[in-house]
């Protein structure tokens, strides 16, 4: 049976058993439900085939008439690989709590669940309707996620990160209802290629283009929509963190994705721009990271920066943006996850997530610095590592669009280094301080966590060829030019 | 044996090595990691032999699958080739690295990383194999960067100390520097000439006139600021210095021999690129001239053995880059080649030293040391004559070469390589005397634990050396009317025509050479064997400041650039993010804030205030109506 809505019935079906069981089983059930739905969509994968048919395995069904809203969910080449990524980090993130000490409540798992239905939702959604009613929904049950869990200062944090999403999301149901109202009355609007074959007219693009932007600036997010970022990355739960800056992140990008070619006259006029703000964030991330004392909040900026980085090269609207987008997305997303889960391990063991209070770690545990150091040589963008293939499209997407911006572009090769490596001499360097003598060796569920995130690092920066040419066919699904010109 | 097999004998050893011994070094027996260690570079270089042997010389191209594809742009191959210039850099990078595997066995032999420090250096190798090997400029760079980052982990070997940490850091980020040009270059490159790999870009100069185009200008310019943070050029140079805070052999291996000559070679390998830019060469080989002059000057007055000769690396690159500038691609190569004997000698000489006296570098403190290590002073001595350029040793010849081509190109450029020689000269023979000649400058008790080194380090320094003295002949200039077998050899993969010095010149220069030596030596002999340790310490004066300070250009990178980015990026995070941006972006906050307050008015609770309204609302309605 393929169908993409499974995606989503899977994870929910046995997030409502974990809601009800107990804290013992909560755990192994979710897991169950993380892998199941790992293997399912890998089946889906293996039986989807690009070149014969772009959108497969959907699910259409009528739901509002009033507004044109149908309900599609399916399989296309452009939700490959955060769909990909959504499985690998949902994964990850229950490892990471396998641990002892580190265990949550049943609803903890349930929620999870929970999130990772709407994520599927929302990166196999074939139309605006159904889009934003999972970009709604994906956010929900992380509120309660990073509410329930985190540090002291949680409640501000998710309240500030929830009026930026939902002033976000209100922009966007806006623009969304009136985009649909505007569109050619006789299209049915159940798919996105309805949308690039018919362009809306410019006078209204302008204000639509300016409510996505902004919703999706607020969500990934990208200078200087951004401030929420840094206090909840700090308060809240790390491996709810590792979703958040893994995958949650990604839907602003990816919602750039989807509707940058709905208005491509009015983003023929803004582009230059609109890169130019993301590469100032790029600086300005790098910048503030550099000087941070905080090893969590040196990871958000780097994030931020790395978001904009990612934003400029699917704004270039160039083939090579949009494929270096949706790998990156894949690369940044795995090292993020990484990343967190390295400030969580050190935070449970020296209780501390100062740069200043801990060095030395290196010494303690060599396995657990070289996991670190492979991952941020991935941030950093080395070659061979999956970091770097997407780092170079980006850059060369833009380099291209035009040379000067391009060079701004590459300066996140220096500044990136500049940080990351303070962090990790820092921490890891140096003889080691009383806090790390007691250093405990990463246990077995902690060890698999990093380990998958590097096998596929290296792995992906060996063979992304297929991975990265998925992208190309989107891009020509998206960018329709009508034959008849 | 097919060719592809060739390729994965001669690149993945490394590789494996790297694998066996990171993952499972700590448990193997330290025996079992020095074989894999040593059994991987050498395997390699039976490898190259094999290749040379099985491919008759033949230019081959080896792609192994596609590493990825922009459409209607470059194909990106995992690709390899191997040529006659590959051949020369092949066996100089397995060679060597082959002896200074064997050497750090012994030099290594009570670090508790060992096994650490040999999965480094292999990934090392790897990483310099895929550098020389790579069809495409960009397996290139995979190999650039990755040797960068393998110079990072060897040079803060030693984490524990916050100093080498910082040598390591400054290392990367230099480089990174470098690597951001070669980065754009390698965009350019693809803009202009539509393909990632060397030959096709070749075929498509070939085909167009592009002679002083802008564009390749550009290109040019941004590929050698790459070179520059590699191969250690103005202004990027300040980091390799520092980077001496390696172990000695990893100082050898990588800051001498192979890694910095990455960017002689990497213009070697697109020489036809840089041939259209007359601007550019003209610019490299003024950096050269200056990074030669200024580097021989600040070794000096140094009295750390290994930063003397940490300068005077980058001093020989400068050397080389000027032959690249004035066209002579074949000169560079062989000067890289010789040098990579003699310097490589010359580091696990001083490693030797420093070994002996168990860690001592300061060569205030040395001296006498010829009655004890014996071998050491021989293979130093020989060493020294190499780089000075005394005939016949390997550097006699290069440098030789490399001067006549000045000469020949701009008397400007002879000019200030023949008085940075003059230094080189000096400061050679003052390290020599002082640490080798003279009485022992150190305390007592470092006196009696001198010893020589183990001959799993003897026996690498004696190849090495035979290698110095021999070297040179298979350049011989024109004058002595024997074949120039390196130009021979490696003119069939470069098209360069052969530079020719008339005899008296030649001449000339070689009489000249020799009694400036001569001259030198004598001096530098009365000057350094006898000095005491005090009088080590060079008197206060603003030239000897400057020098001992290499021109203050650290202090000035820093009052430049990193002073001013840190404010800003403090400045940032603390100031700009929270009183300007975040109340910007709450503006529609406040708004919602300010709207709710006002409107809060209305629900007011009082039932005259809802008649009102609602009256009101009523006759503005039927007002609409009427006046429609």
């Amino acid at each position: 049976m393929y169908l993409a809505i499974l995606l989503i019935l899977i994870p929910l079906f046995f997030s409502l058993i974990t809601f009800i069981s107990g804290k013992k089983w909560a755990p192994y059930i979710a897991l169950l439900s993380g892998v199941t739905t790992l293997f399912y969509f890998l089946m889906l994968m293996g039986a989807y085939n690009v070149k014969e048919k772009y959108l497969a395995f959907n699910t259409c069904i009528d739901w509002l008439p009033v507004i044109r809203g149908y309900f599609h969910i399916g399989l296309d080449a452009a939700a490959i690989l955060p769909l990909v990524l959504t499985q690998l980090v949902i994964c990850l993130s229950l490892l990471a709590t396998m641990v002892k000490g580190n265990q949550r409540s049943s609803s903890f798992y349930g929620l999870i669940g929970l999130t990772q239905a709407g994520l599927n939702g929302f990166f196999c959604a074939q139309n605006p309707v159904t889009f934003f009613i999972f970009f709604e929904l994906a956010l929900l049950p992380v509120y309660f996620l990073v509410l329930n869990n985190g540090g002291p200062k949680r409640k501000q944090a998710v309240f500030k990160f929830f009026l930026y999403t939902a002033f976000g999301g209100l922009l966007m149901l806006a623009a969304i209802l009136f985009l649909q109202s505007n569109m050619h009355e006789e299209l049915k609007l159940q798919s996105w290629s309805e949308f690039y074959k018919n362009k809306l007219n410019i006078k209204y693009q302008y204000w639509l283009l300016a409510a996505f932007l902004i919703a999706f600036a607020i969500k990934s997010p990208i200078f200087p929509f951004h401030t929420w970022q840094a206090d909840l990355y700090t308060q809240s739960d790390k491996p709810t963190l590792m979703i958040i800056a893994g995958v949650l992140s990604k839907m602003g990008v990816f919602g750039l994705v989807r509707f940058d070619f709905f208005f491509l006259e009015a983003l023929y006029e803004w582009f230059y721009y609109l890169i130019l703000i993301c590469l100032i964030g790029v600086i300005y991330g790098a910048l503030i990271a550099w000087r941070q004392k905080d090893m969590v909040r040196i990871m958000a900026y780097s994030s931020l920066s790395h978001m904009g980085l990612i934003a400029a090269g699917i704004l270039t609207l160039t083939n090579k943006g949009v494929q270096g987008g949706l790998f990156s997305m894949l690369a940044h997303g795995l090292a993020a996850a990484g990343l967190f889960f390295v400030s969580d391990v050190i935070i449970r063991r020296t209780n501390d997530s100062s740069i200043d209070s801990s060095e030395g770690i290196a010494k303690v545990s060599p396995r657990f610095a070289t996991y670190f150091f492979i991952i941020l040589l991935s941030t950093v963008g080395l070659p061979l590592t999956c970091g770097f293939i997407g780092e170079f499209y980006m850059i060369w997407a833009v380099a291209e669009f035009r040379l000067p911006l391009g060079i701004l572009a590459a300066l996140t090769l220096i500044f990136g280094a500049v940080y990351m490596l303070r962090m990790y001499q820092r921490t890891m360097f140096g003889v080691p301080s009383p806090n790390v003598m007691q250093f405990e060796k990463l246990n077995l569920s902690e060890e698999y966590v990093f380990i998958i995130i590097v096998v596929l690092i290296v792995v992906l920066g060996f063979f992304p060829g297929d991975w990265i040419g998925l992208g190309q066919y989107a891009y020509q699904y998206m960018n329709y030019i009508p034959t008849s010109k | 044996m097919n060719e592809e097999l060739i390729l994965h004998l001669i690149l993945w050893p490394p590789l494996i090595g790297f694998l066996i011994n990171g993952i499972l070094g700590t448990k193997l027996p330290k025996l079992l990691v020095t074989l894999i260690a040593c059994i991987a570079p050498l395997t390699s270089f039976v490898g190259t032999c094999l290749a040379y042997v099985q491919l008759g010389g033949q230019p081959t191209n080896i792609d192994l699958y596609t590493w990825f594809i922009a459409e209607g742009s470059a194909k990106v191959e995992f690709g390899f080739y191997i040529d006659h210039l590959t051949y020369i850099m092949l066996f100089v990078v397995t060679g060597v690295g082959t002896l200074i595997h064997a050497y750090s066995s012994g030099y290594m032999s009570h670090d508790k990383g060992y096994s650490r420090y040999f999965s480094y250096l292999n990934l090392f190798l790897f990483s310099m194999l895929l550098l020389v090997l790579g069809s495409n400029i960009v397996v290139l760079f995979a190999g650039w960067e990755g040797v960068g980052l393998c110079s990072f982990l060897l040079i803060g070997f030693w984490f524990e100390n916050k100093e080498f940490n910082k040598a390591a850091a400054k290392a990367f980020i230099m480089n990174r520097i470098g690597d951001f040009g070669f980065l754009i270059g390698i965009f350019l490159c693809i803009h202009k000439f539509g393909a990632v790999n060397f030959m096709e870009m070749r075929e498509t100069v070939l085909d167009e006139g592009l002679i002083n185009d802008p564009m390749i200008v550009v290109l040019t310019l941004f590929l050698f600021l790459g070179v520059c943070g590699k191969s250690a050029q103005i202004p990027l140079f300040t980091w390799l210095p520092d980077a001496m805070a390696g172990p000695t052999p990893v100082s050898a291996l990588i800051h001498a021999a192979t890694m910095v000559t990455a960017g002689i070679y990497l213009i070697t390998r697109m020489h036809f690129v840089f041939e259209l830019a007359p601007i550019t060469s003209t610019i490299i080989a003024i950096v050269g001239c200056l990074t030669a002059i200024v580097a021989a000057s600040i070794a000096l007055k140094q009295n750390d053995i290994k930063k003397i000769l940490a300068y005077s690396t980058v001093s020989q690159l400068g050397y080389m880059a000027v032959a690249l500038g004035v066209g002579a691609y074949i000169t560079a190569i062989f000067h890289l080649m010789t040098h990579a004997f003699f310097k490589a000698l010359l580091f696990l000489g001083a490693g030797s030293v420093i070994h002996g006296l168990h860690g001592e570098q300061d060569i205030s403190k040395m001296g006498g040391l010829k009655s004890k290590m014996k071998w050491t002073y021989a293979v130093m001595l020989i060493g020294t004559l190499a780089i000075v350029g005394c005939p016949p040793f390997a550097g006699f010849f290069s440098k030789d070469e490399i001067l006549a081509v000045a000469f020949s190109k701009n008397k400007f450029y002879f000019i200030i390589l023949s008085i940075a020689s003059v230094f080189t000269a000096w400061y050679m023979f003052r390290l020599l005397f002082s640490t080798f000649h003279g009485k022992f400058r150190g305390t007592e008790e470092q006196e009696g634990k001198v010893h020589e080194s183990p001959w799993s380090m003897l026996i690498p320094l004696i190849v090495l050396a035979v290698f110095s003295i021999v070297g040179g002949f298979v350049g011989l200039p024109k004058v002595t009317g024997q074949p120039h077998k390196i130009y021979t050899f490696v003119t069939q993969s470069i098209t360069q025509v052969r530079f020719e010095a008339s005899h008296l010149f030649e001449f000339t220069l070689w009489a000249l050479t020799v009694i400036a030596l001569a001259v030198i030596s004598y001096l530098c002999y009365k000057r350094y064997t006898h000095k005491t340790k005090e009088e080590f310490e060079s008197a206060r004066t603003f030239v000897n400041d400057t020098l001992i300070h290499k021109y203050y250009l650290d202090e000035l990178y820093v009052l430049l650039f990193v002073n001013p980015l840190k404010k800003l990026g403090t400045w940032l995070g603390s100031n700009f993010e929270y009183h300007v941006i975040d109340p910007i972006v709450k503006i529609p906050d406040r708004v919602l804030v300010m709207a709710g307050e006002s409107l809060k008015n209305l629900q007011s609770g009082k039932l005259s205030w809802y008649l009102l309204s609602s009256v009101t609302g009523l006759l503005l309605i039927l007002l609409m109506f009427i006046l429609k």
